[in-house]
């Protein structure tokens, strides 16, 4: 049994009348990389911020390596490593003058921590721009300067707030594959996002949240077991009467149809040969249609079927 | 020394925009210091003048012989409009005209009207002219009296009137000597470019470090804040000692002075104004405003302050009404202190210590304004631990 490197518990957060946290709870384990997924406004920045108690709490309690999380300790937050989602470094200082800074506040010795720095410039790639201003670097290039500075010390917890905010595509896969690469050199990771593809990608375990409540837990397939819908079924098709809509709602494990106009998406929960079933019904009724595709569910299934709005369309 | 490395690095970026500021300063420093070397030569000043001696007798020729020398005499006049038009266009400052009966005048001791003059623009050496023709007559009278003969006695008064004298300028009491004095005028001006070097640099440099996002990166590592904060604090305090010292030095090295008496007065007086700069720097920063609005608050506070309080224009020229309003700003008892030690004004060393209270009472005040605003908008935020146990 792997220990246990954060533990919150029961912890409420509240602004005036907004209750941002709402007796939420959460166990990591050492090596995970945790998920917190979510909407904007869901509660994942404050859970950071409580954690890091950087943020006053109303109730509940913050473990972090077995003891208890205060502003004031300050051997604990040593071993953290916090990327968040705003670039934070000195526009004054070069590539590799930042990464010392943010190295030096964890580690005071020279030669390691020129080590330190090289090895974060190396694993980041940024060794071509080490004397560059952060102004003169893409907005890649920052976000990479910006996670080499989250963890030049080599943490042993690395906090990662939406890291790929506004982040291009190529970009983004070299930062999940880094956090990928420090969690296989043994750093625990807690990484939020609101895109759940990312979290699917890296993450050994997930947790939802919605209205600072923790609406679900576990690895991808325990989340997605948790639900009715096991298969999507999407027929682009431009004429569907009424009576063969409904004979397909009534096929075996269908469980819900929809229609608006061009196409038809079969909801199925379990069974095998939904697709055949499916198609055989509009073949009989001589129907034509387009292009066929079936999809497992994703975690904005899990997110839609247990809140009811979807992962992306919910707002702050 | 992270924080207090970095942050001398970022000071160090901020500097440029300052550089333009230093080297004005120092130039004008340089111009005043030469402008003003001690070497100063006075010359009488030379008028242009017409003498129309209608008496031409051996007595007025010697008068004229006496006003023309030291003058430029014009004899190409014609006729009294030309005179005139020449005098109305400056170009001739004075017309002196000896008219007929006046040896017979000297002879029999009259001195009505025994000279006539005229001119159209008032001057000193206009006036000093028609005092010097009445001292060369009643001068000649008096040698008439020893019983000169009016030849003599006009030959006499010539050479008596002559006569020069050196000039001496006296040193006023309690004025200083000439090059402290130039280095007082050169600490005059030092709030300017402590302001305006202090603000356009700490200032920037200040809010860059303290950046929201910055301080909650800083605030997640092992640094306490206590230590970040005194890091700030030593790297800005070395700062400002540093700039204040060359201030100090390049000033004595290019007025050619020793720090001596009461110029290490007007030193102490330069660091607590230097600290009042920094500390006034340290109180705008926490409102995190960007480059133009640190620039606009800059001119704003140097120039407002320097022209309300004396630095540019003596407060000595300054009204009553100004003077009341620049008592209330620290650079008025700046200025007040550095008059005191040019013997402008009494020196006394009550009323120095007072000027220089007053200007720490002045940093005292904006150290606790700005902890007060720190306090409202960054610790009131931070997490504070219960007695249960809990950060509540």
């Amino acid at each position: 049994m792997k220990p246990t490197v954060v533990k919150i518990d029961n912890l409420v957060k509240r602004y005036g009348e907004l209750v941002a946290l709402d007796h939420f709870s959460l166990e990591i384990k050492e090596g995970e990389i945790f998920g917190l997924l979510g909407p904007n406004g869901s509660g994942k920045t404050t859970t950071i911020n409580c954690l890091l108690s950087l943020l006053a709490y109303d109730k509940g309690e913050i473990e972090v390596f077995g003891r208890e999380m205060t502003p004031t300790c300050y051997d604990i937050k040593s071993e953290i490593g916090v990327i968040m989602q705003n670039v934070a470094v000195l526009d004054e200082l070069s590539v590799r003058e930042n990464i010392d800074y943010f190295c030096g506040l964890y580690i005071t010795d020279k030669e390691k921590r020129k080590a330190c720095v090289e090895e974060a410039i190396r694993f980041v790639g940024l060794e071509d721009f080490v004397n560059f201003r952060p102004a003169k670097l893409s907005g890649g290039l920052l976000r990479r300067l910006n996670i080499a500075c989250g963890i030049a010390h080599k943490p042993k917890l690395i906090i990662l707030d939406e890291p790929t905010v506004a982040v291009d595509p190529q970009s983004r896969n070299r930062i999940l594959e880094g956090i990928q690469e420090l969690n296989r050199n043994g750093a625990t990771v807690i990484y939020t996002s609101h895109y759940m593809e990312e979290v699917e990608q890296i993450c050994t375990r997930i947790a939802i949240m919605d209205k600072g409540r923790k609406i679900a837990e576990g690895t991808k397939e325990e989340l997605k077991g948790m639900i009715r819908n096991t298969e999507s079924v999407s027929i682009e098709i431009l004429e569907l009467p009424g009576e063969i809509k409904e004979k397909i709602t009534h096929l075996p494990h269908v469980y819900e149809t929809e229609y608006d106009g061009t196409k038809l998406t079969v909801r199925c929960s379990g069974g095998k040969h939904n697709l055949i079933r499916i198609l055989a019904v509009l073949q009989e009724a001589e129907l034509g249609f387009g292009r066929v595709y079936s999809e497992l569910p994703t975690l904005n299934d899990v997110f839609l079927e247990i809140t009811g709005t979807a992962l992306r369309d919910s707002k702050e | 020394m992270q924080v207090f490395n970095a942050f001398l690095r970022v000071l160090r970026s901020k500097f440029g925009s300052a550089i333009i500021y230093i080297v004005l300063f120092f130039i004008v420093g340089i111009m005043m210091t030469r402008a003003d070397s001690g070497t100063s030569v006075w010359e009488k000043t030379k008028m242009v003048m017409v003498i129309e001696d209608l008496d031409d007798t051996p007595e007025s020729r010697k008068l004229v012989e006496f006003i023309s020398e030291g003058n430029v005499v014009k004899d190409d006049f014609t006729n009294e409009d030309d005179i005139t038009d020449a005098m109305y266009y400056t170009m001739l400052d004075y017309v002196v005209t000896i008219p007929k009966g006046y040896a017979e005048k000297l002879a029999s001791g009259q001195t009505e009207g025994i000279i006539e003059s005229r001119h159209m623009h008032e001057s000193y050496a206009v006036a000093n002219m028609g005092m010097l023709l009445d001292e060369y007559v009643s001068t000649v009278m008096a040698y008439r009296q020893l019983g000169k003969t009016p030849l003599e006695a006009s030959e006499a008064a010539c050479k008596a009137l002559e006569a020069k004298v050196d000039v001496t300028i006296a040193q006023e009491e309690g004025k200083t000597e000439d090059a402290a004095s130039m280095m007082l005028i050169y600490f005059r001006y030092m709030p300017y470019i402590f302001l305006c070097v202090i603000m356009n640099t700490l200032c920037p440099a200040l809010v860059a470090m303290n950046k929201k996002d910055l301080r909650f990166r800083t605030d997640c590592s092992g640094l306490t804040p206590q230590s970040y904060t005194m890091q700030q604090f030593a790297a800005s305090a070395l700062y400002i000692v540093a700039l204040w010292a060359v201030f100090t030095v390049v000033g004595a090295v290019i007025n050619g002075v020793m720090f001596s008496g009461r110029l290490w007065l007007a030193v102490v007086n330069g660091l607590v104004f230097a600290l009042f700069s920094a500390v006034f720097a340290l109180f705008v920063s926490e409102f995190s405003p960007n480059p133009n609005v640190i620039t606009a608050i800059t001119q704003i506070a140097s120039l407002g302050m320097c022209f309300l309080c004396g630095v540019f224009v003596d407060q000595a020229l300054l009204g009553g009404g100004v003077l009341a309003a620049a008592r209330f700003l620290p650079a008025y008892w700046y200025v007040r202190l550095i008059r005191m030690l040019n013997g402008d004004i009494v020196f006394t060393a009550g009323e120095a210590a007072l000027c220089l209270g007053i200007q720490a009472g002045f940093v005292a005040v904006f150290v606790l304004l700005t902890i007060l605003v720190h306090r409202a908008r960054y610790v009131s935020a931070a997490p504070r631990k219960t007695a249960a146990g809990s950060a509540a």
